[in-house]
C-alpha cells in the first residue's frame, strides 16, 4: 500500500527495543576476555529461529485478514500438522515426504475451511472455531503419551545452517517474500485488498468474492503446514498441547503490523514487523524478570491499542470519505 | 378555526454543495390529511425530516398548536406529539407486537418499576378497537407482513399520543386491498382529530385521500391547493414547470443493430414484464420516481440481482445472468448508483480501482503486467480528465466528482458493449457533469449501447434518444426523444393515463 503505512513507525520501535535490548541486558552482548562488551548477534538469529514459524503462519493470516476473513483453527492445525510430521518421520519417511506430509494435512484442512465458508455461505469465525476444537481433540488422540519425538534426520533439517542461516529462517523468508510480491503484484492479491475492503464493489466488477474467500482460507492451510513442518524439525518434539493461542498470536501480531482486523487495508511487510516486535518484547520480558503471567496481558494489552489504532483510523476515513469502508 | 397543529414558517435548509429548501412553508390541521407532492430530489425529505426533529432548519420556524419551537432531536419530536411513519418500518423482528408496541415507554408499576404488562396489553386492545385492527400481541414483528407491521407504527404512535402523522410513501409495498385497509384507518385517524402530512407519488391516492396538497419543487414551495381546486394533470405541471435552461451535448445518430434485448423480464415484488431493446449508438434514458424498479431492473441485467422471468440478449445470443461477471463476460458493464457501497474501494488506490475489472486481461500468469497498467491508467486519466496528483493515492480521498470518474474510467476500460449508468451524474459538480455528458455522447458516437438510469428529468430530456418510463415495477411506455415533453414524463412516472384520468393502482 505505501500510503500512510504503520511500517516506518515500527521499524523504528523495533530498532529501539534493540537498541534498549542491547544496552541495558546481556541481551546480544556478552563479555569479551578483557571484561568489556561485545555485540553477539546470536541471540537476535536464535530469535528469529524460534519465531520461523510464528513469522510463516503470521503472513498466512494477514492474507486472510485482508480479504476481510479469520481462521481460528491455525493453533490446533499447527499442532495436528506437527504431530503428522513427527510420526511420518519416525515411520522412516525420508525427510523430503516427511515435510510433504504436514503442508498436504494443513492444505487439505485450509480446504475444508475454505469450502465451508465459502460455499456454505457460513462465517469464518463459526467454521475455524468449530475446526480448531475437532483438530484439537484429534492431536489429544493421536498422542495418548502427552507427546511425540521427530526422527533425528528430520531434526537434522532445522538444525541446519546453510549459508550461516537456518534453514528455518530460509523457508519462512522465502514464502513471506512470495506472499509479498503475490499480495502487491498478482491479480489474485489485487482482488483480495478489494475483496476485503468492499465485496459488493469487487462483485460489481466481476472478481467473485467466494472464490477469493475460498483461496484465502485454502492458501493459510497450506501456510500453517508450512508452518509446523519448520516448527517440528527446529523442536524435534511435539507437545499435544502446541498451537494453544497461536491463533490469537498470529491475529496481533497482523494488527499490530498495521492491517486493518476488518479487510481491505495492510502489508505482509507490516506484519513481519508486528511479530519481530511481540518477540523483542517477549525477550525484553524475559531480561527484565517480568513473571511470564504477565506476558499474555502485556500481548492482550497491545492487541487492543492495535485494534484502537485501527477503529480510529477506519472512522477518520469513514468521515474523510462520506462513507467509506467503516 | 383553531391553530394548525403543526406549522412550518419560511424554512431554510442548505446540505454541502445543494440548497434543500428555500422558503418552503406549509400546515396541517386537526383532522386533515395534507398531500406533499414533488418530483424526486424536490425536498420533500428534508422537510419531513425537520418536522421530525432530524435536521434542524438553518432559517424559518416550527410551530406546534400554535407556538414556536426548536426542536431538539427525533424524541423531542416524538414528545411534542409528531411521530413518521416509515417505508421501511423501524422495528425489532425478534421482540413480540406488543413490546414492539411500547419499546421506549413501557408502562411500570409497583415500587420496583417493574414493567406493567396488564397494562400494555389493555392499553394495546384499546388502540386496536378504536383504528378497528387486530394484531396478535405475542407474535414476534418480524413475521408479520409488511402491512402489519405499518399498522403496528401506527399504533405505536397513536399509543405515544401522536397528534401530527407523517406517513412516507405508506402503500409503496402494500397490495391494493391493504391500501384499502390502510385507507379506512387513515379516515379514522381524521374523525379522532389527528392530522395526516401524506407524502405519496401515486396522485390516484392523493386525490383519493387528501383535502388540500402541497407542491414542492426543487427545494421551493410551488403552492398549497384545495384537493378540489386542482386536476392530476394541474399538479404535475406545477411538479415539473421548470425553464430548461441546461445545454445537453447530444448529438442524435441513427441507431445501428440491436445491442441488448430485454426480454420479459421479471423479479416478483420487485418488477414484471420489462422488454425493450437498445441499439448501437443509442441512449435510453429510463425515467421514473425513486422506488419504481429502474435499479432493480439494471442490476437484474447485470446479474446483481439476478431475474427470475424473463431473459435476455446480447448481440444475439440469449442469456439469463446469474452474477455481474457473466454479464461482464456477454459485453455488458453497470456503473453502480451508490458510488461508496458499490462504486469505489476507498483505501485502494486510483490505479488499483481503476484497473480491478480488467485484472484478468492485464495479468500475466497471474502476475499484473505494471507497463501495460501504467499505461491504461495514464490514457484513462487523461480522457476522463481525472484529476489527481499521484495514482496510488487513496481514491476514498478524491473529490465525487473525480471519483465518480474513476468508476466511469473503470467500466470503459472493460470495453463494454452495453453500458449501463445509474445516476451517472448524481452528486457531483457541473462542470464534471457536463465532462460525463460529453464522454456518453462520444461514446454513443463510437457505437456503444448506453442506458442510463436518471432521476433528473432534464437529464434524462436531455440526453436520451428513448427514454422509457417505469412505474410501480412495470415499464409504462417509451417516448422518443422528439415527443417527449417534462409534462408527459412525468405523467406516465405517477400512472396518469392519456385520457386524464387516474389508473388505479395495481396489486403487486
Amino acid at each position: 500500500m505505501g500510503w500512510k503505512g504503520r511500517e516506518p513507525f515500527l521499524l523504528i520501535v523495533n530498532a529501539l527495543l534493540i537498541v534498549i535490548l542491547a544496552a541495558t541486558t546481556p541481551f546480544m552482548v556478552r563479555p569479551d576476555a578483557a571484561g568489556g562488551r561485545v555485540l553477539d548477534l546470536s541471540a537476535l538469529r536464535l530469535l528469529l529461529d524460534n519465531y520461523a514459524a510464528t513469522f510463516i503462519g503470521a503472513v498466512g493470516m494477514t492474507l486472510v485478514i485482508l480479504a476481510g476473513q479469520i481462521d481460528l483453527s491455525v493453533g490446533s492445525a499447527l499442532a495436528l500438522c506437527a504431530v503428522v510430521a513427527a510420526q511420518v518421520s519416525q515411520m522412516g519417511w525420508p525427510v523430503p515426504l516427511a515435510f510433504l506430509a504436514p503442508i498436504l494435512v494443513g492444505t487439505l484442512i485450509g480446504l475444508i475451511n475454505g469450502a465451508i465458508v465459502a460455499y456454505g455461505r457460513i462465517h469464518a469465525i463459526l467454521v475455524t472455531l468449530g475446526m480448531m476444537t475437532l483438530l484439537r481433540g484429534l492431536v489429544v488422540h493421536l498422542v495418548p503419551a502427552g507427546w511425540v519425538a521427530t526422527s533425528d534426520a528430520f531434526k537434522g533439517v532445522g538444525l541446519a545452517r546453510p549459508l550461516g542461516v537456518s534453514t528455518s529462517i530460509w523457508i519462512a523468508a522465502a514464502f513471506a517474500l512470495a506472499m509479498a510480491l503475490a499480495a502487491r503484484y498478482t491479480r489474485w492479491g489485487r482482488e483480495v485488498y478489494a475483496v476485503g475492503s468492499n465485496p459488493n464493489a469487487a462483485a460489481i466488477v466481476g472478481i467473485r468474492p467466494h472464490r477469493i474467500w475460498f483461496t484465502v482460507l485454502l492458501f493459510n492451510g497450506f501456510a500453517i503446514g508450512l508452518a509446523s513442518a519448520v516448527h517440528a524439525s527446529r523442536f524435534g518434539v511435539i507437545q499435544n498441547n502446541i498451537g494453544q493461542g497461536f491463533e490469537l498470536l498470529l491475529i496481533t501480531a497482523v494488527v499490530i503490523g498495521g492491517t486493518s482486523i476488518f479487510g481491505g487495508y495492510g502489508s505482509v511487510g507490516g506484519t513481519l514487523l508486528g511479530v519481530l516486535f511481540l518477540a523483542l518484547v517477549r525477550s525484553a520480558l524475559i531480561y527484565f524478570r517480568i513473571p511470564a503471567l504477565w506476558e499474555q496481558a502485556v500481548y492482550g494489552a497491545f492487541l487492543l491499542f492495535a485494534v484502537g489504532l485501527d477503529i480510529a483510523r477506519s472512522r477518520a476515513w469513514a468521515r474523510a470519505w462520506r462513507g467509506g469502508t467503516a | 378555526m383553531d391553530a394548525p397543529l403543526l406549522a412550518l414558517r419560511n424554512i431554510y435548509k442548505a446540505f454541502p454543495g445543494v440548497q434543500a429548501l428555500a422558503g418552503v412553508s406549509l400546515d396541517l390541521y386537526a383532522g386533515e390529511v395534507h398531500a406533499l407532492v414533488g418530483e424526486n430530489g424536490a425536498g420533500k425529505s428534508t422537510l419531513i425530516k425537520i418536522a421530525a426533529g432530524v435536521h434542524e432548519p438553518d432559517a424559518g420556524e416550527i410551530l406546534i398548536g400554535g407556538q414556536p419551537v426548536r426542536l431538539q432531536g427525533p424524541r423531542h419530536a416524538t414528545a411534542l406529539g409528531i411521530a413518521v411513519i416509515h417505508q421501511e418500518p423501524y422495528l425489532f423482528p425478534t421482540l413480540s407486537v406488543l413490546e414492539n408496541l411500547f419499546v421506549g415507554f413501557h408502562p411500570r408499576r409497583g415500587p420496583l418499576g417493574l414493567v406493567d404488562w396488564r397494562a400494555m396489553a389493555r392499553r394495546a386492545e384499546g388502540v386496536f378497537r378504536e383504528l378497528g385492527i387486530s394484531l396478535p400481541l405475542d407474535r414476534p414483528a418480524g413475521e408479520l407482513s409488511a402491512a402489519q407491521q405499518q399498522l403496528l407504527q401506527i399504533a405505536r404512535s397513536l399509543l405515544q399520543d401522536a397528534r401530527v402523522l407523517i406517513m412516507d410513501e405508506p402503500t409503496s409495498s402494500l397490495s391494493q386491498k391493504e391500501v384499502e385497509i390502510l385507507f379506512g384507518i387513515i379516515g379514522r385517524l381524521r374523525q379522532r382529530g389527528v392530522g395526516v402530512l401524506y407524502i405519496s407519488h401515486r396522485l390516484e391516492e392523493v386525490f383519493a385521500l387528501a383535502d388540500r396538497v402541497t407542491v414542492l419543487r426543487d427545494g421551493q414551495w410551488v403552492g398549497t391547493y384545495p384537493i378540489s381546486a386542482v386536476t392530476p394533470e394541474a399538479l404535475i405541471a406545477r411538479m415539473v414547470g421548470r425553464e430548461l435552461t441546461q445545454m445537453f451535448p447530444h448529438t442524435p445518430h441513427p441507431p445501428g443493430e440491436v445491442r441488448l434485448r430485454v426480454q420479459a423480464l421479471g423479479r416478483p415484488g420487485l418488477f414484471e414484464g420489462i422488454s425493450f431493446e437498445l441499439r448501437a449508438g443509442e441512449i435510453v434514458g429510463m425515467a421514473g420516481l425513486v422506488g419504481a424498479g429502474r435499479s432493480e431492473v439494471a442490476q437484474a441485467i447485470f446479474g446483481i440481482l439476478p431475474p427470475e422471468e424473463g431473459w435476455i440478449e446480447v448481440d444475439g445470443r440469449r442469456m439469463v445472468p446469474r452474477a455481474p461477471w457473466e454479464a461482464m463476460a456477454a459485453g455488458i458493464f453497470y456503473i453502480p448508483e451508490d458510488r461508496h457501497r458499490q462504486g469505489i474501494v476507498a483505501p485502494l488506490s486510483v490505479r488499483a480501482n481503476l484497473t480491478l475489472a480488467i485484472l484478468r486481461r492485464l495479468a500475466r500468469f497471474g502476475w499484473i503486467d505494471r507497463r501495460a497498467e501504467d499505461a491504461l491508467v495514464d490514457a484513462y486519466r487523461e480522457r476522463l480528465r481525472i484529476r489527481v496528483a499521484d495514482p496510488e493515492q487513496p481514491v476514498g480521498t478524491l473529490s465525487g466528482g473525480n471519483q465518480q470518474k474513476v468508476v466511469v474510467a473503470r467500466g470503459l476500460a472493460t470495453q463494454p458493449r452495453v453500458l449501463i449508468l445509474d445516476e451517472p451524474t448524481r452528486g457531483i459538480d457541473v462542470g464534471t457533469k457536463a465532462e460525463i455528458h460529453r464522454l456518453m455522447d462520444e461514446l454513443a458516437g463510437q457505437g456503444m449501447a448506453i442506458l442510463m438510469i436518471s432521476s433528473e428529468l432534464p437529464e434524462i430530456l436531455g440526453m436520451s434518444d428513448r427514454i422509457l418510463v417505469m412505474r410501480a415495477g412495470r415499464l409504462m411506455g417509451e417516448l422518443r426523444r422528439e415527443e417527449a415533453t417534462p409534462e408527459q414524463v412525468m405523467a406516465l412516472a405517477m400512472g396518469l393515463t392519456s385520457n386524464g384520468g387516474v389508473q388505479a393502482p395495481e396489486a403487486r
